[in-house]
């Protein structure tokens, strides 16, 4: 598919599905990363064309590093690249990708299909705790691990970042997405007296 | 006032007073106290009438667990006032009375008792006619039965869950739970403690014990930060895999641990004689419960029946609250003497063993207890402590697959769990003093541990005992009755006795026919009393009879916390707020939200008229972004498409669009779309908005079955769709600035390509859902809004209209198009739709394909077809309405609406196959039950020859 | 709540799967009369004993096959779909 050189709008953006949706900060803090650059391989010889670019690929479920960019292994022929700081060996790879020939696996469209947001703040665990129900505390789920399971009730990939914890899920569900986080932002401010 | 100055009442702030009143008088309490403890500590020991006889009933056990002490709250029934506290300007009142508390016009019933003998709802409301139940015994019972009201006006609450993991759980923080869970943390295990009461301790707490054990105990928890002590928290049941409940107030913790001690302690079993449910009558533990937690004397003048250890502590414990002990009754006749006894009778106190109480009478109107009777002599007093034996707590170690048993040297009944990660410890595994309680923590811990892989320290051993009676329930039938086994249900000894002359021998048929153990207490005080009575009815043992099967949840609950919170599931096209600025009508499809049409309410009729002339004359924009995207990339695309779907696509040229259309194994459409080879090795296959998640989930399902060389994405949120459509439909795209030729030649119909428009990159596919010229444009997400924005400016110079869901459904239907789902049902085949053009007679497999050959052998039933209306009909049937002939059904109008474009009603109808020609005509039977008769006509009403779309 | 291990993701709450029923005998399509195709798609043995199910692990839709005791509700082990063809 050609490239475009019109404007891009992701759902929190003025215009955007979830215009006027409130992100929560505060003692939870909800961020939104889904403008931020990533490309991803699915498919039959995706992982062979990414391992020839001299790219390490981690263990499915895990996450490696390379260049500023981490490498997250979703499945055996499902990667996901994500910048870390400035895109350039992203750009580079999604470049080379474009101009190479068959077989070289083929895009996974992560970057229209999920949303990217990220979650954090004093109260990050408590927070987690009641949107997923698998057990993420650090001895149990480390910086290199990877959860697909559920956040919010709806199907996501999870991880840590620095700040907090990463979350990927289906972008027509921003705004409820954002709604959810928002509902439990207030209930752990009221659950703060009893605990 | 009943109280008792510091040390006693430690739940309690005595500077602190709390105003609230109780059947509208007022009362006061202190901070801290729970409903009964603040009416007890002001004299008032009436808390309600009982279920049946309309009995006065007071405090029994005060853990709240029987009927006994509900309240109602003004926005709460059946609250337990042992365990709710108490808030300034609370308002409780009695439940179950008929008037009021102390005038309760429906006491009376306590004089009918022989009209209500047991199983008499089974007996009574048959009869006598067949409707007697619905019209005359159902409305009185809902009148007479049922606790407390509901307020359907409560104010709103905040519920909500969250998630709980850990190594350990430990549920009861009594003695073994306190030992088990400090061994636990103190190994290194992350531990979670929970207990239903506010403090920790359990027996501890409110016991005769040295205060010193259970300081000592909590100072080595605060000590280990891997400990989380959860009080106030009530763990409601046991589910597989270690996967539990625990309720604190409004918060539902699901919980998942790795291994799990139940130290959920002892039920103490109340004695059965002739007016054993006087208020004044309570558990030994009630009683330093009431004096230990709360700082309220029990009573004045004391009876004491005590049959083990607990029950001495008690009566020493009376003395130092100032109540006088009249008398101790031991029914155990051994003459044992402890030092618990010789210390009671060094303080005067009267002992007489081998004696029990048989009948207790109370003060005017049974209010209060009065006088018991020991060894026939009748002895006056207002209280009497009944410290007979416990029953471990057997609903979570049942839930965990624990089997009961009994042990006659005891006289208990026994748990015991299979191995596995589930341990009991402390008085509901059987142990009996202190210290073996504590010691029995730390083995269940360890017995964790070491399934946890951690090194594992030296088991405290077990001390061998003389094995000696300590439930000794004495159970005194009455001739006069009125000894109850169940007060939740107000049963005695004889209704349970009959029921096993009616020959209901089994205990869960005694249950079900007497109803013993269906109340708020579940049975935790008459589970072992029945199990005794029908054991000597019946001539078998104890062990034999057993209790009934214990299912959580393990206490009541309120559905709020159930409930929880729930945001609904809501998905956006990237065009949402485009609709929103154009004054779209929104409306929810499934989990999407889309635009039905665009303007004022008022207008709607006019708006969908509107919308539908635009496609059929001008041009008109649909935001198709909802429908399924699949993309089927790998060498073996063609072929996996060709096992899935009826048509031949392995040999699809690559640049053509192919319909396509699924069936399930048994031979029935579940769903249709298209296919667009992209390239040799891949697909852009479209799937219906409802059914795409399923034929995703189908696809890699068959293919993880298949193995084929393909990869299959959903694309359904990453791509949008804009279907730009009618007849100048292809001048406002030749506008755009596009690297694509959209000419009739160079694009024709069927067709698909690749470019840019307006600088989006776009797939294009000529396709034709409403019957004109149509592009469907599709492209990535986030430049929908550029694309969408570049389209309606192109367009506003041609008359271009975004149209909604309802001009959509309307513009389909005059073409004859189907909607899966809609059209079609669970058994549609494709010669029922007239699809045998869809279905390739050359291909050796595809799914449903033995299945449409076998179901074509068994000849054709029904058959869609078109109906056409006459214009000004007056009575058109609605959707679902049958299709007759003969007078029996034999189809169902599937699609009805009115064809602005034709001028009058079209409908898509089953009919019976004979009557499939057009000119037929077909009976159907409207909403009013009228029959109209309609012609069949063609599928496509408007333009059949479809020369419009592939213009 | 029960747990599954899947076999990428590890052990999950049983509500992040779907299941897809009891793998079954491959019929020849061609060569089944048709009383015996029907039986095949609708008669379910539900013997006691020992089942292999298709599952899919919903979030990351990965299809595997779980042994389950049907009556004890066991599951016994679960593996991935190239084991499966490896065995037949």
């Amino acid at each position: 598919m050609a490239a475009g050189t019109a404007t891009r709008i992701y759902p929190f953006m003025p215009g955007g599905a979830a215009d006027g949706t409130k992100l929560v900060s505060g003692a939870i803090v909800l961020s939104d990363l889904t403008s931020q650059p990533r490309f991803g391989l699915k498919g039959g010889g995706s992982a062979a064309w990414l391992a020839a670019q001299g790219i390490p690929l981690p263990a499915v479920n895990r996450i490696g590093d390379h260049r500023g960019m981490r490498i997250l292994r979703l499945g055996n022929e499902d990667v996901l690249l994500l910048a870390e700081d400035d895109a350039k060996t992203l750009a580079e790879v999604k470049a080379a990708w474009n101009a190479a020939a068959a077989p070289k696996g083929y895009s996974s469209w992560r970057e229209e299909g999920w949303a990217w947001m990220q979650l954090s703040g004093p109260r990050l665990a408590e927070a987690m705790s009641s949107l997923c129900a698998l057990d993420l505390r650090p001895q149990k789920f480390g910086a290199d691990d990877i959860a697909q399971t559920r956040v919010g009730h709806i199907e996501a990939v999870t991880f840590r970042s620095p700040a907090g914890f990463d979350i990927l899920f289906d972008i027509t569900a921003s705004a409820y997405f954002a709604r959810v986080v928002a509902a439990v932002a207030g209930h752990t401010d009221q659950h703060r007296g009893h605990s | 006032m009943n109280r008792l100055p510091a040390p006693f009442g430690s739940r309690i702030d005595r500077s602190r007073p709390v105003h609230f009143t109780f059947e509208g008088k007022p009362f006061e309490g202190y901070e801290g106290d729970s409903i009964a403890s603040a009416l007890a500590g002001s004299g008032q020991w009436v808390l309600s009438r009982s279920f049946k006889y309309h009995r006065p009933r007071g405090i029994l056990s005060m853990t709240g667990a029987d009927a006994n002490a509900l309240v109602q709250l003004p926005s709460e029934p059946n609250a337990a006032a042992e365990r709710t506290p108490i808030v300034e300007g609370l308002r409780v009142s009695a439940q179950n009375v008929n008037g009021s508390l102390e005038r309760d016009r429906d006491a009376i019933m306590d004089r009918f008792g022989r009209f209500l003998p047991v199983g008499f709802y089974y007996r009574t409301f048959m009869g006598p006619r067949r409707d007697s139940w619905l019209k005359f015994w159902e409305p009185i019972i809902r009148r007479k039965a049922g606790l407390g009201v509901i307020d359907t006006k409560a104010p709103h609450r905040h519920f909500d869950k969250t998630h709980l993991h850990c190594d350990v759980l430990v549920v009861g923080a009594g003695p073994a739970g306190l030992g088990a869970a400090i061994a636990a943390a103190e190994a290194g295990a992350g531990v979670v403690l929970c207990d239903e009461n506010p403090e920790i301790g359990g027996a501890l707490s409110y016991g005769r014990y040295d205060p010193g054990i259970l300081s000592g105990l909590a100072s080595r928890l605060e000590a280990l930060p891997n400990l989380n002590v959860l009080t106030g928290t009530v763990c409601n049941g046991w589910y597989e895999d270690n996967w539990l409940p625990l309720i604190q107030g409004n918060r539902l913790y699901r919980t998942r641990a790795r291994e799990v001690i139940l130290a959920t302690g002892a039920i103490e079993q109340p004695a059965v004689f002739h007016n054993n449910d006087l208020p004044g009558i309570m558990l030994g533990g009630a009683a330093q419960r009431l004096i230990r937690h709360y700082g309220v004397r029990p009573g004045q003048g004391a009876v004491v029946l005590a049959a083990n250890d607990d029950g001495y502590r008690t009566a020493l414990d009376l003395l130092d609250a100032g109540v006088s002990v009249i008398e101790l009754a031991d029914p155990r006749s051994g003459d044992e003497a402890g030092p618990l006894h010789a210390e009671l009778r060094g303080k005067g106190v009267a002992i007489r063993k081998g004696a029990t109480v048989e009948a207790a009478e109370g003060t005017p109107g049974n209010r209060h207890l009065a006088s018991v009777r020991i060894g026939g002599s009748w002895i006056a007093c207002d209280l009497l402590t009944v410290s007979i034996g416990n029953a471990p707590a057997w609903q979570l170690p049942c839930q965990a697959g624990g089997k009961v048993g009994y042990e006659a040297g005891t006289q208990m009944m026994t748990i015991t769990l299979p191995k596995g990660s589930v341990h009991l410890a402390g008085a509901v595994a059987g142990t009996d003093e202190l210290e073996d309680a504590i010691a029995s923590g730390q083995r269940a811990a360890t017995a964790a541990l070491s399934r946890l892989g951690h090194a594992v320290a030296v088991e405290p051993l077990v001390t061998p005992k003389s094995v000696r009676p300590r439930y000794v329930q004495p159970i005194v039938a009455d001739p006069k009755g009125r000894d109850f086994v169940d007060f939740d249900e107000d049963l005695q000894v004889k209704d349970l006795q009959n029921a096993t002359k009616d020959g209901y021998r089994e205990i869960e048929l005694v249950k079900r026919f007497t109803t013993v153990g269906m109340g708020p207490s579940q049975g935790r005080h008459s589970a072992l009393a029945t199990a005794r009575i029908v054991a000597e009815a019946t001539g078998r043992s104890v062990g034999e009879i057993g209790i009934t099967t214990a299912r959580p949840p393990v206490g009541p609950e309120t559905l709020g916390v159930l409930a929880g919170h729930h945001e609904v599931l809501e998905r956006r096209t990237a065009l949402h707020t485009r609709h929103i600025a154009l004054k779209a009508e929104m409306k929810p499809v499934g989990s999407w939200w889309r635009p039905y049409f665009y303007g004022d309410a008022s207008g709607a009729e006019e708006a969908v008229r509107e919308e539908i002339l635009a496609v059929r004359e001008g041009v008109g924009l649909l935001d198709v972004s909802t429908l399924g995207k699949l993309e089927i990339r790998g060498p073996d695309a063609g072929e996996f498409l060709d096992r899935l779907y009826t048509m031949a696509h392995a040999n699809q040229p690559v640049g053509r669009v192919r319909y396509c259309l699924m069936l399930n194994e048994m031979g029935s459409v579940v769903d249709d779309g298209v296919a667009y080879r992209l390239a040799q090795d891949q697909f852009y296959v479209t799937a219906t908005t409802g059914a795409v998640a399923r034929v995703y989930a189908d696809m890699l399902f068959w293919n993880a079955e298949w193995r084929l060389k393909v990869d299959v994405l959903n694309l359904t949120g990453a791509f949008s769709g804009l279907n730009v459509t009618g007849p100048k439909a292809r001048q406002v795209l030749e506008t755009l600035d596009s690297d694509i030729d959209f000419s009739h030649d160079a694009f024709p119909y069927l067709s698909g390509r690749d470019g840019t428009v307006a600088g989006v990159p776009v797939r294009v596919m000529r396709i034709g859902f409403t019957g004109e010229l149509s592009y469907e444009l599709h492209c990535p997400s986030s430049l929908a809004l550029s694309l969408w924005d570049a389209v309606m400016a192109a367009g506003r110079p041609h008359g271009l209209r975004p149209y909604g869901l309802e001009a959509s459904r309307i513009l389909r239907l005059e073409k004859g198009h189907i909607l899966i789902g809609q059209d079609t049902d669970a058994i549609t085949t494709p010669d029922e739709l007239g699809f045998g053009w869809a279905v390739s007679k050359k291909k050796p497999f595809f799914v449903g394909k033995r299945s449409i050959e076998m179901r074509a052998r068994l000849g054709q039933t029904r058959k869609l077809v078109g109906l056409q209306f006459p214009a000004g009909a007056r009575n058109i049937p609605g959707e679902s309405c049958l299709v007759l002939r003969g007078g029996a059904p034999v189809g169902q109008i599937t699609s009805v609406g009115y064809s602005p474009s034709l001028g009058r009603h079209i409908a898509l109808a089953y009919v019976h196959v004979d009557d499939r020609a057009e000119g037929s005509r077909v009976t159907v039977k409207c909403r009013n039950g009228e029959l109209v008769e309609v012609p069949v006509v063609a599928h496509a009403f408007f333009d059949p020859s479809n020369a419009r779309q592939e213009i | 709540m029960k747990l599954l291990t899947c076999p990428m993701n590890g052990p999950r709450n049983i509500d992040e799967f779907q299941s897809f029923g009891p793998v079954r005998a491959k019929l020849d399509p061609d060569g089944t009369a048709d009383t015996d195709w029907s039986r095949h798609l609708f008669r379910a043995e539900n013997r006691k004993g020992i089942v292999v199910e298709w599952w899919r692990h919903v979030p990351s839709n990965y299809f595997f096959l779980a042994e389950r005791d049907l009556v004890s509700n066991e599951i016994i082990r679960t593996f991935d779909a190239s084991e499966l063809r490896d065995l037949a």
